[in-house]
């Protein structure tokens, strides 16, 4: 097995950036009002992103937080899609991040392969591949609770358009 | 194997509490394995297919199964469950058309508000595992590694 490449900040930076960034959308999301949902600290959900995106792993905090981002702007379509960055990812982590968001049938064993060859290890490929499914999950779940709140408050649905 | 399997035991603590109690509290319910496969059928995910289209048919018909996986019309299925399906794919491969009208017109077919927040959980819960199960090259037949699937 190849060894990771690290590169990572001081534990406070990775926790302020943290608190700070890909959990405030969750927060947001969760923060609706409505009742089925809970709050942020009693959903497991919570308790997955804060595991696979907090310190304590191998990869870059903001990698990961990166190719969260990228899975919630794929997922939302549209100019989100068109738009997302995968910054500060290398180019053979970023394009197997965005394969993982918009297309993970399309992922090879070659392309894994010349990762492990370009030094990135398992971990770390499985810890972004994690980050951006999750992402991909975490959209559909705000969207789709939205659509149902938005039908029951009956007034806007979550794109803002009249019924 | 594009990843070792200790790796795949190592995510143990990414895919062990948390993540296993968000995904046993929506999988308690009849047509949700057949949404599992579904869903998972929508996003090419072999793997996942083989696994959920066999546990829908322990809970239901193979003529049910096979028209909610292979059927265009879905026609045997009752209305709810065609719709609760629709509702599924639609989240899965159509966020940006997903509005309360797609919600009004599941409620209309006979989905209670209460099923299709269960959906939603089923919806988000399935894209990453099949996401991940994809990225680590999971193809039906495998035997299932301790980990996401």
């Amino acid at each position: 097995m190849m060894v990771g490449k690290r590169r990572r900040g001081s534990s406070s930076e990775v926790a302020s950036e943290l608190l700070t960034h890909p959990l405030q959308h969750l927060a947001e999301a969760e923060g609706g009002g409505s009742s089925h949902r809970g709050s942020l600290d009693c959903h497991p959900l919570d308790e997955v992103v804060r595991t696979a995106l907090g310190p304590g792993r191998i990869s870059d905090p903001a990698w990961r937080t990166s190719a969260y981002e990228h899975g919630r702007a794929i997922a939302r379509g549209g100019a989100a899609a068109n738009t997302s960055a995968t910054q500060p990812l290398p180019d053979l982590l970023a394009q197997l991040v965005d394969d993982v968001a918009r297309a993970p049938d399309r992922i090879t064993d070659e392309q894994f392969e010349a990762l492990y060859t370009a030094g990135y290890s398992a971990e770390v490929l499985c810890e972004l591949a994690l980050a951006a499914a999750l992402g991909a999950g975490v959209e559909r779940r705000t969207t789709g609770m939205e659509a149902i709140d938005a039908w029951e408050s009956g007034f806007t649905d979550p794109r803002g358009a009249a019924r | 194997m594009r990843v070792p399997q200790e790796v795949s035991k190592w995510h143990r603590d990414l895919f062990g509490e948390p993540f296993m109690s968000w995904r046993s509290r929506v999988r308690s319910w009849e047509e949700g394995k057949l949404i599992v496969a579904a869903v998972s059928q929508a996003n090419l995910a072999g793997f996942c297919v083989s696994r959920h289209r066999r546990r829908s048919v322990d809970r239901m018909s193979e003529e049910e199964v096979a028209q909610a996986l292979d059927g265009p019309e879905r026609e045997s299925l009752s209305p709810v469950t065609r719709a609760l399906l629709g509702f599924a794919e639609e989240l899965t491969l159509a966020l940006e058309t997903m509005s309360s009208e797609a919600v009004g017109q599941a409620i209309d077919a006979g989905a209670s508000v209460s099923h299709l927040r269960d959906v939603v959980e089923i919806v988000a819960v399935t894209n990453v595992v099949n996401r991940m199960t994809m990225t680590l090259g999971r193809r039906p037949g495998d035997v299932r590694p301790r980990g996401p699937g």
